[in-house]
């Protein structure tokens, strides 16, 4: 069980964090573009989910997954965007998505009128708890590959 | 028969005068000026003691003929002086407490106006109404 | 699941009368700084404005209400859970417009206006506008462009104070710039 990635975006598309634990494999692309394919690629997936539901929905997209690792989505109807990639071993990291938007997120940096909005989180703070809260985290342990 | 209250400021100068209109207005803020003198001798006289006990209420000032005049001090010294007719000999001791204790509320509830300066004048119409259907209560 | 549980999110207690104070002391210098009452007012606005923007995402994390469906669900949300949340006061809805587009937030109470008296050459200026910059600020963050002002107000001789809300229109997403 192993987390690789994590990514916040605000509504406008604007990266606000990126860190990463156990990313095996670059996508070859520069950072800016990768950023870009990401919000880009959710905001369609999302816009497709609710377009094509065939049941009335609450939530909207939630997570996908491929064969090597599953990816997860939390909305706030701020438009605040996170996505946590893991490995499959992890089922579901809603909580602790919801915990790193509540807590940490709304905490250490909305909060923080030093910390101008829609531009990318300098705060150390933020970055150290994260980095805190996301290893000790009962899914974190790298597996032996 | 409350006749008149009085404001004063640490510094003495009144920062609030209101009497029961009479052709001897004057005289009214005369008595209660040199009221002053004796509000200053009884803080003095009183010193540690008065704070000590924290006892706010002066209790009579001077009787003249016509008028008892009562004081308060606070702690921030200022000052409130009531002038009462003699003839009302109804009102008792704690019915003139109460009273300071109202009018010391009520300028607490000012300073907390934003838009007062302490120093000021006051220029209040809770103050106002407050000191109002106090008079016409004593009547 | 959150070792961290409830840390950031209990209620951290102040005493109201400071914040009263607080408030206070804000408007009176900025009517020191800016000398016309209209000045102070769209200062007021932009500040609550940036308040808002930020006060909704901390509204959101704590009271886990979701996307409101029409803007009756978001009248609600405002009055029973945010004021609540903020300002301990629920203030009432009344005066829906036949569209129901508009509608009134009446507050018996104010708590920033406690013991405040406006002086007579201040007449025209809007003590408590920072409300409706905050309102327009947060209700933007969730795609609702609105108008909030205020149309009565106990500071002025009226028995209530009334802020009227006016829905303007829905902000759509947009992509961001160089997508296909």
């Amino acid at each position: 069980m192993t987390i690789h990635n994590l990514y916040i975006f605000d509504r406008t598309g604007t990266c606000l964090h990126y860190s990463e634990w156990h990313r095996r494999r670059q996508a070859g692309i520069p950072k800016e573009e990768e950023f870009k394919l990401m919000f880009g690629m959710l905001f369609s997936l999302c816009s497709f989910v609710n377009k094509m539901s065939p049941t009335d929905m609450r939530e909207g997209f939630v997570s996908f997954q491929t064969s090597r690792y599953r990816l997860h989505y939390l909305e706030s109807p701020s438009g605040v965007r996170l996505v946590l990639n893991t490995d499959l071993g992890v089922s579901s990291a809603r909580d602790a998505l919801q915990h790193i938007y509540s807590n940490l997120f709304v905490e250490l940096v909305v909060k923080n009128p030093l910390c101008p909005p829609r531009a990318p989180v300098q705060s150390e703070l933020f970055r150290s708890r994260l980095d805190a809260f996301i290893r000790g985290l009962p899914f974190f342990a790298p597996r032996p590959s | 028969l409350l006749l008149s209250v009085v404001c004063f400021a640490p510094q003495n100068y009144p920062l609030y005068i209101r009497s029961v209109p009479t052709e001897n207005e004057l005289k009214f803020h005369y008595t209660v000026h040199t009221s002053l003198d004796v509000v200053d001798e009884k803080i003095s006289a009183m010193g540690k003691a008065l704070v000590d006990q924290r006892e706010l209420y002066l209790g009579l000032l001077y009787p003249t003929e016509d008028y008892k005049v009562y004081g308060y001090v606070t702690n921030s010294r200022v000052k409130f002086v009531m002038v009462v007719d003699s003839s009302n000999t109804a009102l008792r001791d704690n019915e003139i407490r109460s009273m300071f204790r109202k009018l010391h509320n009520s300028y607490t509830d000012i300073m907390c106006n934003p838009f007062y300066n302490p120093g000021d004048r006051i220029h209040s119409r809770a103050f106002d109404s407050m000191v109002n259907s106090m008079m016409m209560q004593v009547c | 699941m959150s070792r961290q549980a409830g840390r950031g999110t209990e209620n951290k207690k102040m005493n109201s009368e400071l914040f009263t104070l607080t408030y206070g002391a804000l408007v009176t210098q900025l009517c020191k700084d800016y000398e016309n009452d209209e000045d102070v007012n769209k200062q007021l606005d932009k500040m609550g404005y940036n308040i808002g923007v930020r006060l909704i995402e901390d509204f959101l994390a704590r009271s886990n209400v979701g996307k409101c469906h029409d803007f009756r669900e978001t009248a609600d949300v405002i009055a029973k859970i945010g004021f609540k949340m903020y300002l301990g006061i629920t203030p009432s809805i009344t005066n829906w417009s036949p569209a129901g587009d508009e509608f009134s937030l009446i507050l018996e109470n104010n708590p920033l206006v406690d013991f405040v008296e406006l002086p007579d050459n201040h007449s025209s200026l809007i003590y408590s506008n920072l409300l409706c910059g905050v309102l327009r600020g947060a209700l933007e963050m969730v795609q609702m462009a609105v108008d909030a002002r205020f149309v009565q107000d106990t500071l002025k001789g009226d028995s209530v104070t009334e802020i009227r809300m006016k829905f303007i229109k829905r902000i759509e997403d947009n992509l961001p710039a160089g997508e296909e």
